[in-house]
């Protein structure tokens, strides 16, 4: 079945991304988890590493626009995609993305630590549905844990973004 | 992908796979629903070709993990991983789907009712997983599967599976597999003989959920008992087994 001949092992990969609109090409080693190469490589450090399981969330980015987990991607898998950061959702000109406003204003957080992975995974959720129920955030929202427990806030700061959003259109 | 992540493994040679042109797929053939191995559980949650032809498997699927590790998750992978509290070796043994692996020697194609045994796999370290094969549902036939997580995105503590192939109201096969519990599928097969040739009424249904509670082997936990888990896949194996019978037009 093979056609061609299996590429040769290297400990460096190189990887083309696009990351916040901004083309890159750089060489990672083959085992940097994602969430890694944003915080040490590019130095985007709004993409928090809690708990290096998966469990967490808070290094949720958009890979394509779906949110996923950066520690469960390799750099070298992102290669040839679009990632998007909570760095990448303010605009041009350093306004907060609706979202950020939204947690902003409501005191969607406590500490503070889980708000990246929450505001890019409720970005995601908002792109495909501009007007979930609770049940809908809670659901999107199930992957990333928030330590202080400040949910109710959280989903209150969702809901707040999604008003503003359908009233600023 | 953790030990990878948590550095525990020193593999000379990495490989990933996801550069394989079209092994997404999701398609029916020959009364089977066959899932390629780049298939993310989110392409299986989204399916109409699943949705048609066994309802079950997306619903269960969907409760796997978070919306972030379904994105990524593949059906294939979650099968060969063999995680002690996953959900697709349940589905697998079930079901019965046919396990496509393929190595440089070709397919080897293994059933799911004993590809899981001692927490290991039957796979042998050359192969890959490249296909799932599930079976399409038809009249008569039904299966639902229940489980229990104690948050959002956490594993399951324990799950239960229920198939039923019914003929005129009367169940001619049954099946019912336990998840979580035991650290791997459970085939429970005591407790399935006890609805089969029988019509699933409250009592027969009430009896073989009990047996299926008492026979688990269940380990004890931060999650758990031993007591509270066997009343737990009580609880689920009744549901599991109304919603089968249900769908079974029973």
């Amino acid at each position: 079945m093979a056609t061609t001949d299996p590429p040769e092992p290297s400990t460096h990969v190189d990887v083309q991304v696009e990351l916040n609109g901004e083309s890159l090409t750089r060489s990672v080693t083959a085992d940097m988890p994602l969430s890694q190469f944003l915080r040490r490589e590019e130095f985007l450090t709004g993409t928090h590493r809690g708990c290096e399981s998966g469990k967490c969330g808070a290094c949720t980015v958009l890979v394509d626009g779906e949110p996923v987990k950066s520690c469960n991607v390799l750099a070298a898998q992102a290669n040839g995609s679009t990632v998007r950061t909570v760095e990448g959702l303010v605009g041009d000109d350093g306004e907060l993305h609706p979202v950020q406003e939204a947690f902003w204003d409501t005191h969607g957080m406590q500490c503070g630590f889980c708000t990246p992975g929450m505001v890019v995974n409720s970005v995601a959720l908002l792109e495909e549905n501009e007007d979930p129920s609770v049940g809908e955030i809670r659901e999107q929202l199930s992957g990333n844990i928030c330590r202080c427990t400040g949910y109710t806030k959280i989903i209150e700061s969702v809901k707040n973004a999604a008003a503003e959003t359908e009233g600023g259109e | 992908m953790p030990k990878v992540r948590r550095q525990e493994t020193s593999e000379d040679v990495l490989v990933d796979i996801n550069n394989i042109q079209d092994a997404d797929y999701i398609e029916t053939e020959s009364g089977q629903v066959r899932i390629g191995c780049l298939a993310r559980h989110a392409d299986v949650v989204e399916s109409e070709t699943v949705r048609e032809a066994n309802p079950t498997l997306g619903e269960a699927v969907a409760t796997i993990g978070d919306v972030q590790v379904r994105n990524r998750g593949t059906l294939c992978g979650a099968v060969a991983t063999a995680a002690p509290a996953g959900d697709p070796p349940v589905l697998a043994a079930l079901f019965d789907a046919d396990i496509v692996a393929t190595s440089t020697d070709g397919d080897t194609v293994y059933d799911g009712r004993s590809f899981y045994e001692g927490g290991s796999t039957e796979l042998e370290e050359t192969e890959l997983i490249r296909e799932v094969r599930f079976p399409a549902l038809g009249p008569g036939e039904g299966a639902a599967y229940e489980k229990w997580k104690p948050a959002g995105c956490a594993w399951p503590v324990a799950t239960v599976g229920a198939y039923l192939s019914t003929s005129g109201g009367t169940v001619e096969e049954a099946r019912l597999y336990t998840g979580a519990l035991e650290g791997e599928p459970s085939e429970m097969a005591d407790a399935a003989g006890v609805i089969e040739g029988n019509i699933p009424d409250e009592e027969t249904v009430l009896d073989a959920a009990t047996r299926l509670g008492e026979n688990a082997e269940p380990m004890a936990d931060a999650d758990g008992s031993v007591e509270f888990k066997r009343e737990l896949s009580k609880k689920l194996a009744k549901d599991a087994l109304e919603a089968a019978a249900s769908r079974a037009g029973v």
